[in-house]
């Protein structure tokens, strides 16, 4: 199930994950004439928190003291799933795919519940949409799937993902868009990005996830800011393996490409923050229920096709 | 067999001992818990015997008058009388525990407890349909008398009443349905029930009304309208019994049913997919706009029906697929999360318990803060809530994982039905877990965590070790289902498989190896997670916690003197869920409108009645209670007119039966 080779994918995915976020803000601060912070940010971010001591709210119970490190190990255990450079994954079985979803889901428990330990105005209200989003971006995600899972016969991440060819694309090239972009439409949900949450913004009230870690500090906010960057490149990952089919590029092309896939999903979500507005709360839900739509209606195709 | 009702008869015996010492409330809760705790120990003796050795089935025959009656004992039987002997013997125990808090006499309470445990083993032991239909409503009567317990509230009358009312209207529907199998067998015996050939049309009319009859006890929405009211007024004990065991009532005479109909339909596995995804998903948007924990939890458990269902269903049409894979992890995921619910619930009824007697109130908008004066209840609690939202490493993650993978494998099949049942699956499940995970969260958090919203200066306290003690065996039982999940797998898949096989599936060990190595792989991942993350967290606070500073206020905005009062509230973080289904939940609002530029005072309040109950029943009950005025003419109170109506109907009966010889 594990091999060595996997490994070392999986640490590499590890190093390189804190790159992303800061290829996103040199776009933005492209599009803005600016020069904007190094690429390598995040790193020194995190180096410096975590030679911080933290400070907590008096009301704060346990629960903001663990969330941290669930947070963490719960993406990093999803992560043990996820294909990166068009290889297996670290650990493949069947249905795999369901425990990476829940495992970011009780990182999200923990965010939540944390947010709401310490009895701030402001912490509860990015919980309350938090929770909302992701539960209607699940569907999405999942009717996606079904539709690779059914192309590709397999049921673990990794043969889903080593199974799709260019094919698949020139056979159903509106299936497959379909779910590209709704799991874009995903990936930019359940990473705070905008149109559904900017991560820039200073407005505590129309904040998503930077508020419920408002209260964060030193080594804790950095394992969760590594969390999150790990995060959007799991999910990176996940559209880069669907765009560029494993099947359509040589084994020793494989880093280049992947490589190149992910920074060119940086470079489209830099675009998307730099060229769009967030949308006002009412119209968040809109937008991520009509990301299932596109999925559902890539589902019909393909029952339709049959 | 002898065993297993002499449990019977002795909780029972054990009732009536305590109703007759109800003034002694000492004596009465002695003994009502030891006649419960007894005969729940003499019960798992054959009940574990036949789940592990398997096969061994116990069988007794009464000759009574109106032929025989059988009670048996087989390994379905045994599985679903595993939630009812340990809710039942914990509950009692948590009942002992708190019943000083209780003003009224106890023992009639007692009583009626112990007839419920007993009418529910006697269930699951009746193999003949007279008897079934006596425990049946023995046990609903029990649940009734239960639920009115605290009588001087007017609300709890109107739940119990229409508890009452919702259970015999099911049950209306489950006499019929005996009657359309008797009619074509002749017999009252389960077992020529599943001897003689049915056509396909009384089938379908027999599942349906069972669908029916059963449906309201699960939940089944729109039969549910009884089911949060009633949890939300009895008390914490009986709510957990009532959830965990005696709705699970519903799905053993589901099952039932499906083992004595050897050919299915795909409507029927339909019904039950589509019925489970509607009410996991209203059950929770209703559960998110709830204000009152036990409202919260009761939703929680038509949902957790719902998912249930939705795993009987697919398991229904895989069966008709002939895809024993596909079946195996649909039916025996339907299973264990039977088990897993039972657990779950039965822990955040009694935690809802030790919170109204540690308050005094079951609003969530007065709580918060309680895991500093509570820190037991919260943390079995909080174990109790991430564990029924379906997460890892937790129970019902295993049970629901096991569902899932059916729809994974549904999507893998390719045909265009087993697509759509992938997607209901799947996207269904994707949707309920998330608004499972956004219930709880928001449930454990605001009467756990935060600051006190409430305005009284009483200190909250924790209960005593006795009611603690069925919290911590609960929390217990759902580490060692989810550590050990291979191994309680295979009774589950002893008990599938007499399910499936009475429909013809026949399960292969690689069929069900198929499903149950996943199952392995992931809880031994999550396992280690959590490891990981208790090792990580250790570390981290006994070396790397150096300078930290843990006495500064919240941030908020740079205002130094944030209250209890800033905080957001059930009504404000269930709002934007409100906003999205409004068409659905259709919250009352109240409250003042913010005026002027320096506003004195503002006010925001929302509540959520059950829709279906107010759009549908009000109406529906105050239509027939208008039709029915004429007919108050015949009801007058004169004796000798009943009498007059009795003979003109048997004079009637007499000229039919003349007429059509």
């Amino acid at each position: 199930m594990i091999s060595i080779h996997s490994v070392v994918f999986f640490i590499l995915t590890l190093l390189l994950a804190p790159i992303l976020p800061g290829v996103i803000n040199k776009v933005k601060a492209f599009f803005g004439g600016k020069m904007g912070p190094p690429v390598l940010q995040l790193y020194y971010d995190i180096a410096k928190l975590m030679r911080k001591s933290a400070t907590y709210s008096q009301t704060s119970s346990l629960v903001t003291r663990l969330a941290p490190v669930v947070i963490f190990f719960s993406t990093l255990g999803a992560g043990l799933f996820v294909p990166s450079f068009f290889r297996e994954a670290s650990c493949r079985f069947a249905g795999d795919v369901v425990l990476m979803a829940y495992l970011l889901g009780i990182g999200r428990f923990f965010m939540v519940i944390a947010a709401m330990d310490r009895g701030s105005a402001f912490e509860g209200m990015g919980a309350s949409r938090e929770v909302l989003y992701s539960a209607l971006a699940e569907p999405a995600f999942f009717c996606g799937l079904l539709v690779l899972i059914n192309e590709t016969g397999d049921l673990s991440l990794s043969g889903i993902f080593n199974g799709l060819s260019l094919e698949l694309w020139r056979q159903n090239p509106a299936i497959m868009l379909l779910i590209a972009v709704s799991w874009m439409i995903v990936l930019l949900t359940e990473n705070a990005r905008i149109p559904v949450d900017d991560p820039n913004t200073h407005l505590e009230l129309t904040m998503i996830h930077e508020v419920m870690i408002l209260d964060y500090s030193s080594k804790d906010l950095g394992l969760i800011e590594y969390a999150s960057a790990l995060k959007l490149w799991l999910f990176s990952s996940l559209l880069v393996g669907l765009i560029i089919s494993a099947g359509a590029v040589p084994p020793y092309l494989h880093i280049p490409v992947f490589l190149f896939g992910i920074l060119a999903v940086a470079v489209v979500i830099g675009c998307v923050e730099s060229t769009i507005a967030r949308l006002r709360l009412i119209h968040i839900p809109k937008f991520i229920v009509g990301s299932g739509a596109l999925a559902i209606i890539a589902l019909i195709l393909k029952i339709a096709g049959n | 067999m002898q065993q297993f009702l002499t449990a019977i008869l002795v909780i029972t015996c054990g009732g009536l001992l305590a109703w007759l010492t109800g003034r002694l409330k000492t004596l009465s809760a002695a003994v009502g818990t030891g006649s419960c705790i007894g005969g729940a120990a003499l019960a798992l003796i054959p009940v574990t015997e036949i789940l592990v050795s398997g096969g061994q089935t116990a069988e007794m025959v009464f000759n009574l008058p109106l032929g025989a009656a059988t009670l048996k004992l087989d390994t379905v039987s045994a599985f679903f009388s595993l939630p009812v002997i340990v809710l039942g013997a914990l509950s009692a125990i948590y009942a002992a525990a708190t019943c000083h808090h209780d003003k009224h006499e106890c023992g009639g309470y007692w009583f009626f407890y112990c007839l419920l445990m007993a009418s529910m083993l006697f269930l699951t032991a009746s193999a003949n349909a007279i008897l079934f239909l006596m425990a049946w409503e023995i046990m609903s009567v029990a649940a009734f008398f239960l639920i009115i317990h605290r009588d001087e509230i007017a609300s709890a009358r109107n739940a119990a009443w229409r508890f009452l009312v919702a259970s015999h209207v099911g049950t209306a529907g489950l006499f019929i349905m005996f009657a359309v199998i008797t009619s074509q067998c002749g017999s009252f015996e389960f077992a020529s029930f599943i001897r003689t050939p049915v056509s396909a049309e009384t089938a379908s009319l027999v599942f349906f009304l069972a669908l029916f009859g059963f449906g309201v006890k699960v939940g089944l929405l729109p039969l549910h309208v009884w089911m949060p009211d009633s949890y939300a007024f009895a008390d914490a004990h009986v709510s957990a019994v009532l959830s965990g065991a005696m709705s699970k009532m519903g799905f053993y005479g589901l099952v039932r049913v499906l083992m004595f109909l050897p050919v299915h339909a795909p409507s029927w596995g339909w019904a039950l997919a589509f019925g489970g995804l509607l009410t996991g998903v209203f059950a929770l948007i209703t559960a998110l706009a709830q204000h009152d924990l036990k409202k919260v939890i009761a939703y929680s458990s038509m949902e957790n029906a719902g998912i249930i269902m939705m795993g009987l269903g697919c398991a229904v049409l895989a069966g008709i697929w002939k895809v024993p894979s596909l079946a195996f992890a649909a039916l025996a995921g339907a299973l264990l999360h039977v088990l897993n619910h039972a657990a779950c619930k039965g822990l955040l009824f009694l935690g809802s318990g030790a919170v109204y007697f540690g308050t005094g109130t079951r609003k969530l908008e007065a709580m918060g803060g309680l895991a500093k004066t509570m820190p037991y209840t919260a943390l079995f609690f909080g174990i109790g809530a991430a564990a029924i939202s379906g997460l890892p490493p937790f129970n019902s993650f295993i049970s629901e994982f096991m569902i899932f993978l059916s729809g994974l494998q549904a999507a893998r099949l390719g045909t265009s039905s087993a697509l759509l049942l992938a997607g209901v699956i799947l996207a269904g499940l994707g949707l309920i877990g998330g608004l499972a995970m956004a219930t709880f969260s928001r449930t454990f958090g605001l009467v756990f965590l935060g600051a006190s919203r409430s305005d009284k200066k009483v200190e909250p306290r924790e209960s005593g070790w006795l009611a603690r003690l069925p919290m911590a065996i609960l929390v217990l039982a759902i580490f060692l289902i989810s550590l050990f999940s291979p191994f309680i797998l295979i009774p589950v898949t002893r008990v599938a498989s007499t399910i499936a096989a009475a429909s013809g599936t026949i399960f292969t060990q690689e069929s069900a190896m198929l499903n149950i190595q996943p199952v392995t792989v992931s809880a031994a991942v999550s396992f280690f997670l959590a490891l990981f993350v208790v090792l990580f967290w250790l570390i981290r606070s006994r070396f790397f916690s150096a300078g930290d500073i843990d006495n500064r206020c919240t941030w908020d905005c740079g205002f130094a003197a944030p209250d209890s009062r800033i905080q957001y509230t059930s009504s404000s973080f269930s709002q934007p869920v409100s906003e999205v289904f409004s068409s659905i939940v259709r919250p009352y609002r109240h409250g003042e409108k913010v005026a002027g530029f320096f506003p004195a005072h503002a006010s925001f309040r929302t509540d959520a009645p059950d829709s279906l109950l107010r759009y549908l029943y009000i109406p529906l009950f105050g239509l027939i209670d208008r039709a029915m005025v004429p007919l108050r003419a015949l009801q007058h109170g004169r004796l000798h007119l009943y009498i007059c109506y009795l003979a003109i109907v048997l004079l009637a009966l007499l000229i039919w039966k003349v007429v059509a010889a």
